[in-house]
């Protein structure tokens, strides 16, 4: 496994070999592991003994389909634990053919620099000045590196926010169509890259290095199931090409779990102006493009293309999250705002749902009206600007909380929850409350188990069997970031003995026998290396906590509270 | 005979030509029917159904409909 260190204050790369003790090492797995073995948990997450790695999946570059997501791993400034959050796009597929397993970044400039790493296609990497792109926003940005780089590169960048090492930043990355509008957002990984003055990260395409598969007839017959069984199933192969993600509104809004103007009520009254069904009537009658390829290797095609009324595109790709935070969560019922917004935030480097639930909690606490979105857009821009309410609103929900003295913050860690509430959904407060990365949705989605009507099993009100399923599928995401498979096609897990499939898949590429209890240790291991990280930076079962408004304020329609008793949210990892 | 709107979510609206999805679908049905009756009207039984409600409360295929409800049929969700 080839790994290349950055040291951005000597301005020195070095490369090493590293093999991992488990198979299958890669995305979070591997971020994880570099995170925990090297970073002093209690450090400065801005400071010169943080570090930042980049890692695409293990899949990633392969002939695997929907494997192009790209790992990126820090000490967090938002929760001040480990973290990682992955982006798709074209990234990760294309850093995986420079046979690089994994990019550690580490130290700080001295002096204020700012550098663009490059890889080129020979797996070359080099550190290049970029004081001429230090203050642009995304858009810009990649305009001006295509410029002089060439269009035939993946760019990983940050923005205003991440200059100004705020802790909602993000870390955009361009998608097939190089655009800036995929975006590693959680957790504020984009202030750490600020931190280290690191504006972009470079990878030129077309590279042929990867990391050989052992058994590539094998691989090819296995990714040949898992792709049949993602464009088998109605959800992955018809449902999200149609409508994408903001298929969810309705049906979770329906369920009484679209947490409505922070989380005040859990249905918004105009969740059908911007459902899914809206959306996409709405870019077709625009001639946009409601059906859309935003990621390499990608055959589900759920991203989209907005565009405005006279046919301009404004962003790719409106999703359910960020309907949701710039959406029902602030009040407002207007896609073209809720649009904006979006694209505000990809140019300005910003997580849209930490910096939605930001806005609803300086909504909340009367610093302006819910539904205001003219008023949204003024604050999202105040952190451009670089502003004093700028900057609170940039480093997330917990700092306006503190700032208007508002005790309504829907976070756990320090990171806002994402589109499900959990008192209508119990199996999500125990998500949010254990995972080691905050309240993270994607850490355990488990809203299907939840709801009968999809398959579920379990009384979304109960905290029957909600422990020990969030354990399970926490265990199961972590192999998932490690591989690299996009959340959306994990529907290719459905094939006939589909996780022995993909058992078979890292098998057959690392040579290595790896069966179905590999995959459930592996995730266990990689879990259990976050809590040891988090652990020695401090943290203690009260950061396992939600916040009292979800124990206390019952939430509308079906009035319920979180039940999950606090011994029961302990017992998740007491491994 | 009952008279019913139902609004279909996804990708369930496909078959229906005229569909418009602000206005759903007024369907007049038999008396006493229940909601499989409304899928099997509807002819969306071979569909993959998920949550269905009836005036924002979910109801299970052995519901009685009600006269002037509003119907709203979701297919299976899956997320992340």
């Amino acid at each position: 496994m080839n790994i290349v260190r950055v040291d951005m204050n000597a301005r020195k790369i070095t490369r090493e070999i590293f093999e991992p003790a488990f198979t299958g090492m890669g995305g979070r797995g591997l971020t994880s592991f570099f995170i925990n073995r090297e970073v002093p948990p209690g450090c400065d997450p801005l400071g010169p003994d943080n570090k930042l790695v980049f890692a695409p999946g293990f899949f990633s570059g392969s002939t695997l389909v929907n494997t192009s997501r790209f790992s990126i791993g820090a000490k967090s400034p938002m929760t001040r634990g480990i973290k990682e959050s992955n982006v798709g796009g074209t990234v990760a597929a294309d850093m995986a053919r420079t046979g690089i397993s994994a990019i550690i970044v580490e130290g700080r400039p001295n002096n204020g620099q700012s550098f663009i790493l490059k890889v080129d296609q020979k797996g070359d990497v080099t550190l290049h000045d970029a004081d001429q792109y230090w203050g642009k926003r995304t858009y810009d940005l990649v305009a001006s590196i295509k410029e002089f780089y060439g269009n035939k590169i993946s760019i990983t960048c940050i923005g205003p926010a991440g200059e100004q090492q705020l802790s909602a930043a993000s870390i955009q990355a361009t998608d097939r169509d190089g655009r800036p509008c995929r975006a590693a957002g959680r957790g504020g990984l984009g202030a750490v890259m600020g931190s280290k003055g690191l504006k972009a990260l470079i990878i030129e395409k077309s590279a042929t290095n990867a990391e050989p598969i052992q058994d590539l007839e094998g691989f090819k017959a296995s990714a040949k199931i898992f792709a049949k069984a993602v464009m088998d199933d109605e959800f992955s192969a018809e449902i999200l090409p149609e409508l994408g993600s903001a298929v969810l509104v309705e049906p979770i809004n329906a369920a009484g779990a679209f947490p409505t103007r922070n989380a005040r009520e859990g249905q918004f009254e105009d969740a059908d102006k911007i459902s899914g069904e809206a959306l996409a009537q709405i870019i077709k009658s625009r001639g946009g493009k409601p059906n859309h390829k935003g990621c390499s290797g990608c055959i589900i095609n759920c991203s989209n293309e907005y565009v405005d009324e006279k046919g301009e595109f404004i962003t790719s790709s409106l999703e359910y999250e960020t309907i949701w935070s710039m959406g029902g969560m602030i009040g407002n019922n207007d896609l073209d705002s809720i649009a904006r917004l979006d694209r505000l935030c990809d140019d300005i480097g910003l997580d849209t749902m930490s910096t939605g639930v930001a806005v609803a909690v300086a909504m909340d606490a009367g610093y302006k009206e819910f539904g205001d979105a003219k008023a949204a857009i003024e604050m999202v821009e105040d952190v451009a600007r670089g502003t004093a309410f700028g900057k609170i609103l940039g480093h997330g929900p917990e700092m306006v909380g503190k700032h208007f003295n508002h005790d309504r913050v829907p976070v756990v860690k320090g990171q806002s929850i994402a589109a499900y509430d959990p008192r209508a959904i119990q199996g999500m407060a125990v998500t949010y409350s254990t995972s080691p990365m905050g309240a993270d949705h994607t850490a355990g989605w488990v809203v299907d188990s939840n709801l009968e009507a999809f398959g579920g099993t379990l009384d979304p009100f109960s905290a029957q069997g909600q422990v020990e399923n969030s354990r399970n599928t926490q265990i199961h995401m972590a192999m998932v970031d490690t591989v690299g498979i996009c959340d959306f096609a994990q529907t290719g897990f459905g094939a006939p003995d589909g996780l022995e499939n993909v058992c078979k898949m890292i098998a057959a590429k690392s040579g290595k026998p790896f069966c179905e209890a590999d995959w459930k240790s592996t995730g266990k291991m990689i879990i259990q290396t976050e809590l040891e990280f988090n652990k020695n930076a401090g943290f203690t079962k009260e950061q396992d906590r939600l916040p009292r408004m979800f124990y206390e304020e019952p939430l509308p329609p079906h009035n319920k509270v979180v039940v999950i008793q606090d011994d029961d949210m302990d017992s998740t990892f007491a491994f | 005979m009952l008279s019913v709107n139902v609004r279909l979510f996804g990708t369930l609206s496909r078959t229906f030509e005229d569909y418009h999805h602000s206005c759903g679908l007024d369907i007049a049905i038999a008396s006493r029917g229940d909601i499989h009756d409304l899928l099997v009207h509807l002819d969306l039984i071979g569909e993959s159904i998920g949550m269905v409600f009836m005036d924002d409360k979910q109801v299970n295929n052995t519901t009685k409909l009600n006269d002037n409800a509003r119907i709203k049929i979701f297919q299976p969700i899956f997320g992340g």
